[in-house]
């Protein structure tokens, strides 16, 4: 956005509050928190909108796949990836709300984030099943269960995976697994008979509504066969594979006495959960069985070896593309590989000092220690996490015609979904947008308009006037309701440039101007070519734009050339450098330079 | 009527300009690319990760990262229960629901969670259900007379 642009935004302002950090919250009053994110290239050319509620923020983005939708953030995650990493002016209108329509309002957006993600959560679902029955017609059944990629197939009657097992025979009796087992196989029969999914008639979603259950016998099917897979990795003393233990880095490796009592008593608590879970009847236990199964296989590593020893998960592999940027951006890999070192050293220290909310405190270990196993294995080194999270299911009891009838009701389904969620989730861009769905979801806790006009002091309508535009309703925000104040965070390099020129008085100004000298800022591949920034300089934009216009065909020249060196990327880069600096002719300015490599404070 | 259709074609033009609502991921694609998925819900299960180190001691921030989740998860459970009030779906439905908003926050065993059961009844309360008509709800049958029961209950009240 240009300057103009935010001196708009100030001059509506009641009140101005330069970032002194994220307050968020004034005793115990409400705010409804409108955010307007400076604009950015590609498709946040125009800015974004965000609402932000207490310390959660919702926000709406289009996805490549076609689909719009409802994303809830924290708010420091938020704002670390907004206002630093993407180096975008936050301007935050505060609108003050009584607690109650405040808990309505947060309640309305949360329950559109569940509703939406229960959705794709079933399409997901579908897929699942229409894999697991293609490869049944091909013969070479696979169920998908998650946790079972933990174990070794192979492997049995390992001697530190029967601790578990006796624990289990002690407390339930020595043939009770073997007899559940038993029991699940003949119930896995039963159901084998009869896996045929119903077609999906008369769906018709709507975005606060609940659902239908769109659950079917062979989901049911899974379930039971995750059970079945659990227990015989109990029965059976099948241990976790090497691949998937992450004994932690040096740094926080080693574990007290102390440290190891606790551990000592988080895996006795975990064992009595297992018997829980073994006499429970629940959905998805045979999954949350295999993951406290192999964290307790872990833990006893961790005790015996007096140090921390944990799950990898497998959201944790490495890709490909990982792999490509640990190398280009080395720097930015050292600088995160501190962060998730810290990360673990802090979930580590709150794991061991309580026992309040241990799975989850445990799970933080687990999570930000995997992080960390991440960085340090990114290049390729010390082995790697294979994909491999399906078993082998015998075909014969199911009939290939039945197979193949229920293959093509499954890929109906599914695509009668993904039609109907293409529909409810959809995007347009004049009236329904990131700016409108904001809107509409606050106004849809409310009857009518002057109940919104009494709760909130004031209302507009989202798309008429320009109002779909972000930094547009950001106006109409402040003119319409009774916003308390303007909070203004300006960019990651603008807050690097204000502590510069307090140090070094007009010098900086011209080091920071342009590319090829600044200290704050590094062209890296991500970014257009440009030479000069623009966002805080107005009058010259026009002439800095036509600088930066000859400075990015110089690029593509260059690109043009260097071809089958880099792929092209130094011609795309260019061409982009072209197009994001046509707007600064016309006094506006879009691009601003990101920063991957930022602290997150 | 021509004169109208081009205004329109570059009020519209303007409007691409000017109005975009999905992420720019330039700058955030390394940071998010151990969360990186094709799968839209995981996208959205994994939207708040977040790296911490700080001036604050690393055990505030532990602290606080646990805090944040079992907040947000107590926040989603509620929500759950205010969505399942209004619908038919059975317990069976509502636990298996559970189960997958638990694994998403770390809770693996959400049945012998106390804070579920407060939040479910926080929930209720929400949606103002009235203790004498817990009973009458299809997804909470079976609980009457359970430990569980007074937890509801607890965060009912």
């Amino acid at each position: 956005m240009s300057s103009r642009g935010w001196g708009a935004i100030l001059s509506l302002s009641i009140s101005i509050l330069v970032f002194c950090g994220s307050s968020n919250s004034h005793g115990s009053q409400k705010f409804l928190d409108f955010i307007y994110i400076d604009s950015s290239v590609d498709e946040s050319a125009g800015g974004h909108t965000a609402l932000r509620l207490g310390n959660t923020v919702f926000h709406y983005q289009y996805h490549d796949d076609a689909y719009f939708i409802l994303v809830k953030d924290d708010w420091d995650w938020f704002r670390y990836r907004y206002n630093d990493l993407q180096n975008r002016t936050l301007a935050i209108a505060r609108l003050p709300v009584s607690s109650d329509v405040f808990k309505k309002i947060k309640m309305q957006f949360s329950r559109r984030y569940l509703l939406q993600k229960k959705r794709f959560d079933y399409l997901d679902q579908f897929k699942s099943a229409e894999e697991y029955l293609l490869s049944l017609s091909n013969g070479n059944g696979v169920v998908p269960i998650k946790g079972l990629d933990f174990f070794s197939i192979y492997e049995k009657d390992d001697a530190l995976a029967f601790t578990l097992t006796r624990y289990i025979d002690k407390e339930l009796g020595s043939l009770y697994l073997e007899n559940q087992l038993h029991s699940v196989e003949e119930m896995i029969k039963d159901h084998n008979h009869n896996i045929q999914p119903k077609l999906m008639t008369g769906i018709d979603l709507n975005l606060y509504s609940p659902s239908p259950v769109f659950h079917s016998r062979i989901d049911e099917y899974f379930e039971l066969s995750a059970v079945r897979e659990a227990i015989s990795v109990l029965l059976h003393g099948r241990p976790v594979l090497g691949e998937r233990l992450h004994s932690a880095p040096a740094d926080v490796r080693k574990l007290c006495d102390y440290e190891l009592m606790r551990l000592q008593h988080y895996r006795d608590r975990l064992g009595l959960s297992i018997i829980n879970l073994l006499e429970s009847s629940r959905p998805g236990r045979g999954t949350a069985l295999l993951v406290k199964a192999a964290r307790y296989q872990a833990i006893t590593h961790s005790i015996r070896k007096g140090e921390m020893i944990t799950l990898i998960p497998v959201e944790n592999r490495i890709s490909a593309e990982m792999r490509e940027e640990a190398t280009t951006v080395k720097i930015y890999f050292e600088q995160l590989r501190l962060e998730r070192l810290h990360q673990a050293q802090g979930s580590m220290a709150y794991f061991f000092s309580t026992s309040e909310k241990e799975d989850i405190a445990f799970s933080q270990v687990e999570k930000s220690l995997g992080r960390l196993w991440q960085i340090d294995h990114i290049d390729g080194s010390q082995g790697s996490l294979r994909n491999r999270t399906e078993k082998s299911l015998d075909t014969t009891s199911i009939d290939l015609r039945e197979i193949l009838s229920s293959l093509e009701v499954s890929r109906a389904n599914a695509l009668i979904l993904e039609k109907e969620l293409l529909r409810v989730y959809d995007y347009n861009l004049l009236d329904k947008n990131c700016v409108t769905e904001i809107f509409k979801t606050i106004y849809s806790v409310f009857p009518t308009i002057d109940q919104v006009e009494k709760e909130l002091g004031g209302y507009f309508e989202p798309g008429p006037y320009l109002s779909f535009i972000p930094f547009r309703s950001f106006n109409l925000v402040q003119q319409n309701f009774s916003v308390s104040s303007v909070e203004i965070l300006p960019s990651f390099r603008k807050r690097q440039l204000d502590k510069l020129y307090e140090e070094g008085g007009g010098l900086p100004f011209f080091a920071e101007s342009n590319t090829l000298t600044s200290k704050i800022y590094s062209a890296w591949e991500e970014d257009s070519t440009f030479l000069f920034f623009t966002d805080d300089k107005l009058l010259l934009r026009p002439v800095l734009g036509v600088i930066n216009i000859l400075y990015a065909a110089g690029g593509s020249l260059g690109g043009i050339f260097s071809l089958p060196v880099d792929d092209g990327s130094l011609l795309k880069r260019s061409l982009r450098g072209i197009i994001f600096s046509l707007p600064e002719l016309a006094f506006f300015n879009i691009r601003k330079g990101t920063f991957p490599v930022v602290v997150y404070e | 009527m021509k004169i109208n259709s081009l205004l329109l074609i570059a009020l519209q033009s303007v409007c691409l300009i000017f109005s975009g609502c999905s992420l720019s991921t330039s700058s955030s694609s390394i940071a998010d690319s151990s969360e990186s998925s094709t799968s839209i819900s995981t996208s959205i299960n994994n939207s708040s990760e977040s790296i911490s180190t700080s001036s604050q001691s690393l055990f505030g921030k532990g602290e606080e990262s646990v805090e944040k989740v079992a907040d947000s998860y107590q926040e989603d459970i509620s929500t759950l229960s205010v969505i399942y009030v209004d619908s038919a779906g059975s317990a069976r439905d509502f636990q298996r629901e559970l189960g997958h908003i638990s694994s998403g926050h770390g809770v693996i065993d959400w049945e012998n969670n106390v804070a579920t059961f407060k939040a479910i009844g926080r929930g209720l309360r929400f949606a103002q259900v009235s203790e004498d008509s817990i009973n009458g709800l299809l997804f909470l049958q079976g609980l009457s007379g359970s430990p569980h029961y007074s937890e509801i209950l607890a965060g009912l009240r």
